[in-house]
C-alpha cells in the first residue's frame, strides 16, 4: 500500500461501517476509496476499482453535466448536490426486478496536507487551480492561494429505495 | 473606484454605500457566476434555460425583509442556503416563492404538482437548482477576487420570510447583497432571489478585493 492509499484508508476507513455509499476521487477521477456499501450495491470489489478512473466503470460520468461540476469542486468550489429527481442515480446500483437504487448525492472536497501526500501531488493540484482560473475568463499567473493542500472529492450516496 | 462612505445603521437603509464602479464590478462578477449556472442547467435539461439577473443592490436586513414581504405576499418560500467562511464570511441563499418553485420542479421533472405544498421528493430538485446557482455565484466571487473560501454543506428550508431571516442570524450592521434571478424556460418566467448575507466587517474585505482587482484591470 503506497503512502497515498494509507492516508486515504486512515482518513476514510470508518466509512466502511455506514449504510451509505461513499467513494473518494482524485482530481484525475481515479478512485481512491470505495466503501463496503458501494462494493455491496455495485458488486464491484474495491480491488477492482481502486486506482482506476471512475469513468472507465461508469462512462456516463464523462458527460460535461457531471465533469464540469466535479471540476468546479476540485477548483475550490462549494459542495455540490446531484438530486435523484434530475439524475436518478450517479452510480448505478441494481436493486431487484431491473430496478436501481435512487441516490441523492452530495459531493464535497476534502483537503489533506501536502506533506502527507508528497510534493508530486502538490504540483498536480497547483496546475489544476491554474486551469480553473483560466476557464472562468480571468487569466492569472497567480494561484488563488498557496497550494498547501491536496483536494479529493467525497461522493456520498444514500440510496435506500428502488427505481424502475 | 473606492467611493465608499459609511452611514450609521438606520431602518430601511443599507449601512454601506457603494460607488457605481463597485456596484458594476459586483454585478459583473454575479453575472459571470449566473452564466456558469445557466450553462450547467442547460446541460442538464432538454429545454433551453435562460438565467438573468435584472438587478442587484446592497440592502440592510430591514429593507430585505420589507422587499421580500412585498414580493412573497405572506406566502411560504423555499430556500437553499450555503454558509461560507474565509476572507469574508456569511450565508448565500437562493429563495424561491412557492409558486415559482412548483413551476420549476414541474418543468425540470415533468411531474405535476397538485398543491402548493412541495413534498420531500421535490426538495431534491430545488436543492440542486439552488445549489447550482449559488455555487456559480460563489465560485465567481472566489475566483475573480482570488479569495479562498470554505463552505458548509448546502441546506434546504421552507417557511415564511421571518423563518428564513431568523435562521440567517442577521445583525443590524449586516450587509446584504440582493439580486433577483429570473429563469426563463420555454415560455415560462420563473423568479427567484439570490441573497448574499455578509457578516459584520466581511463586506469591507469584499470591497477591498474588488478595489484591488479593479485597480489591476482599469
Amino acid at each position: 500500500m503506497n503512502n497515498e492509499s494509507k492516508i486515504i484508508q486512515q482518513k476514510f476507513g470508518i466509512l466502511d461501517n455506514v449504510p451509505v455509499g461513499v467513494c473518494v476521487l482524485r482530481e484525475d477521477f481515479a478512485v481512491l476509496f470505495w466503501n463496503s456499501c458501494l462494493e455491496d450495491w455495485t458488486k464491484i470489489p474495491r480491488g477492482e476499482i481502486l486506482h482506476t478512473k471512475i469513468t472507465d466503470h461508469f462512462p456516463h460520468l464523462s458527460q460535461p453535466k457531471y465533469t464540469s461540476r466535479l471540476q468546479q469542486i476540485f477548483a475550490g468550489g462549494p459542495p455540490t448536490i446531484f438530486s435523484s429527481q434530475i439524475h436518478k442515480y450517479l452510480i448505478p446500483a441494481p436493486w431487484h426486478d431491473d430496478k436501481y437504487r435512487i441516490q441523492q448525492t452530495t459531493v464535497t472536497a476534502v483537503a489533506l496536507e501536502a506533506q502527507d501526500v508528497g510534493s508530486e501531488a502538490k504540483g498536480k493540484i497547483s496546475q489544476s487551480f491554474y486551469a480553473a482560473l483560466k476557464n472562468l475568463g480571468k487569466p492569472s499567473k497567480t494561484p488563488r492561494y498557496k497550494f498547501l493542500k491536496h483536494s479529493f472529492l467525497v461522493l456520498t450516496l444514500p440510496g435506500g429505495y428502488a427505481q424502475g | 473606484m473606492g467611493g465608499k462612505s459609511y452611514k450609521p445603521p438606520a431602518s430601511g437603509e443599507a449601512t454601506v454605500k457603494l460607488s457605481l464602479e463597485q456596484l458594476d464590478a459586483l454585478q459583473e462578477i454575479v453575472n459571470i457566476g449566473i452564466g456558469q449556472a445557466a450553462s450547467i442547467l442547460n446541460q442538464m435539461i432538454d429545454s433551453p434555460i435562460r438565467l438573468q439577473i435584472p438587478y442587484l443592490k446592497v440592502v440592510s436586513p430591514k429593507t430585505l425583509e420589507q422587499e421580500l414581504e412585498v414580493q412573497i405576499n405572506g406566502n411560504f418560500i423555499s430556500a437553499v442556503g450555503l454558509k461560507f467562511a474565509g476572507s469574508f464570511a456569511g450565508t448565500a441563499q437562493m429563495v424561491f416563492p412557492t409558486e415559482s418553485a412548483a413551476l420549476l420542479v414541474t418543468m425540470l421533472t415533468g411531474e405535476e404538482i397538485g398543491s402548493n405544498d412541495l413534498d420531500a421528493v421535490k426538495i431534491g430538485t430545488l436543492s440542486e437548482v439552488g445549489n447550482i446557482v449559488i455555487n456559480g455565484v460563489m465560485g465567481a466571487i472566489s475566483n475573480v477576487l482570488e479569495q479562498h473560501l470554505d463552505y458548509s454543506l448546502p441546506n434546504y428550508t421552507e417557511g415564511t420570510i421571518q423563518t428564513l431571516l431568523k435562521s440567517s442570524d442577521l445583525a443590524t450592521k449586516t450587509v446584504i447583497l440582493f439580486a433577483q434571478a429570473s429563469f426563463t424556460i420555454e415560455t415560462l418566467q420563473i423568479k427567484g432571489d439570490i441573497i448574499l448575507i455578509f457578516n459584520v466587517n466581511s463586506f469591507d474585505t469584499l470591497l477591498a478585493a474588488i478595489n484591488k482587482i479593479a485597480g489591476k484591470n482599469l
